[in-house]
């Protein structure tokens, strides 16, 4: 998919027109959904032609017609703050460049009541949301706050018991951002740092991105910059969700890490990719409360 | 005396990101239209401030952090007067005080 992305984002850069051919896609996972959906806005908000066909399988046909795709790709879009794609039964992709708390909250509201039938709040899932959107807007871009748009893909899934959710920018992502910042900057040589500080030469050589990103989300770049613990914020805060039962099954890529934050597991991947991406899920066991009182 | 504020109540069920500009019911809109009044005049009359944080849709850190740490950077109060004027309730995330107090602390320690 990370190469699929790259190829794509070639091409949108040369503006040159995109025909995705689909037919012969067999399974389409819920988490690449984000991903078509934005590179077809991003092509056709800059009115680069893009297309593709139908797939003859027909699970992954289905997904792709829930989550309003072709839709999308009949009708012209403009450049824009804010995107809504899906008609809202079963697979919703949002996209903005601020923080959206208020529909971050609808979101859960509507997955609760898929989840349990009627409304809850989910405190742990919207401070989630809530700090990836901040992440986006102060840092996904170089140039100035808010350059660049979030996507996220909400789909319902196993008669609404469990709902996905896949978050992604096409920000610099998390090391090359750190990397950019320069002298007198918050975070600046953190990541040196935490290398540094690992105890033998071996331990040392090992030591790469991914590794890092581990660190990062343990809140170690925190504490290895300020001496003190963290306090919630940031990716480190997501780990800390995850952990508190307030969302499941966390996956994080980003530039050339994957993690699987619950199983521990990091590893490298071949391709750069240029952003974030998480995927978690909320479903019937995690942390909730009553709804909004009156 | 003890002068409340609930945030979901107050002023919104749902708090934003850490700065007007980035969106809607930010820290920093909180902390200059409802949070500073208060905390002023109950610094000035000797009450107690207590802040309700249950019944909104959950916290972002930087929302909190621009609030409460943002009342030491912006408006000069010390950590000491904060902790003798405010405390906090929260029954549905019971981790949120003992967060802000180390945002305030951070926030005095960094003046």
């Amino acid at each position: 998919m990370i190469n699929f992305i790259a190829r794509l984002e070639e091409l949108r850069q040369q503006r040159r027109p995109v025909f995705v051919e689909l037919q012969n896609v067999e399974q389409l996972e819920y988490d690449g959904l984000v991903v078509l959906l934005s590179v077809m806005v991003q092509f056709k908000s800059a009115k680069i032609r893009f297309n593709g066909d139908f797939p003859i399988n027909a699970q992954a046909r289905d997904i792709l017609e829930t989550s309003g795709f072709f839709k999308g790709l009949d009708i012209p879009l403009r450049e824009s703050e804010g995107y809504r794609i899906g008609d809202g039964q079963g697979i919703v992709t949002h996209a903005h460049t601020s923080v959206e708390s208020q529909l971050t909250a609808r979101v859960i509201e509507h997955a609760s009541k898929a989840i349990w039938g009627r409304p809850y709040r989910c405190q742990g899932a919207q401070r989630v949301f809530v700090e990836l959107m901040q992440n986006t807007n102060n840092h996904a871009s170089p140039e100035h706050r808010g350059g660049k748009h979030w996507w996220v893909s909400v789909c319902h899934r196993d008669d609404g018991k469990k709902v996905s959710i896949a978050f992604v920018d096409y920000g610099v992502g998390v090391f090359r951002s750190l990397r950019s910042k320069r002298q007198g900057e918050k975070f600046y040589g953190a990541l040196e740092q935490m290398k540094a500080n690992v105890g033998n030469l071996v331990d040392k050589m090992r030591y790469n991105d991914a590794e890092l990103l581990r660190g990062i989300l343990r809140g170690e770049m925190h504490r290895t910059v300020s001496g003190k613990p963290f306090r919630g914020k940031g990716l480190p805060g997501i780990r800390a969700a995850l952990e508190r039962n307030a969302i499941a099954n966390l996956h994080i890529i980003t530039n050339t890490v994957s993690g699987d934050v619950g199983a521990d597991k990091y590893e490298l991947l071949d391709q750069n990719f240029e952003g974030t991406f998480l995927y978690w899920e909320l479903n019937n066991s995690i942390e909730h409360c009553d709804g909004y009182q009156n | 005396m003890a002068i409340r504020i609930d945030i979901a109540q107050n002023f919104s069920r749902t708090p934003g990101p850490r700065s007007r500009d980035e969106g809607d019911f930010s820290g920093q809109q909180f902390r200059e239209d409802l949070l500073w009044p208060q905390v002023k005049d109950a610094i000035a009359q000797g009450h107690t401030l207590t802040i309700n944080l249950d019944g909104t849709a959950g916290y972002g850190t930087s929302f909190l952090e621009e609030a409460f740490g943002g009342l030491i950077r912006e408006h000069g109060l010390s950590y000491e007067q904060l902790r003798a004027t405010l405390t906090f309730e929260s029954n549905e995330e019971s981790y949120l005080p003992n967060d802000i107090d180390g945002y305030m602390k951070d926030a005095q320690a960094n003046r």
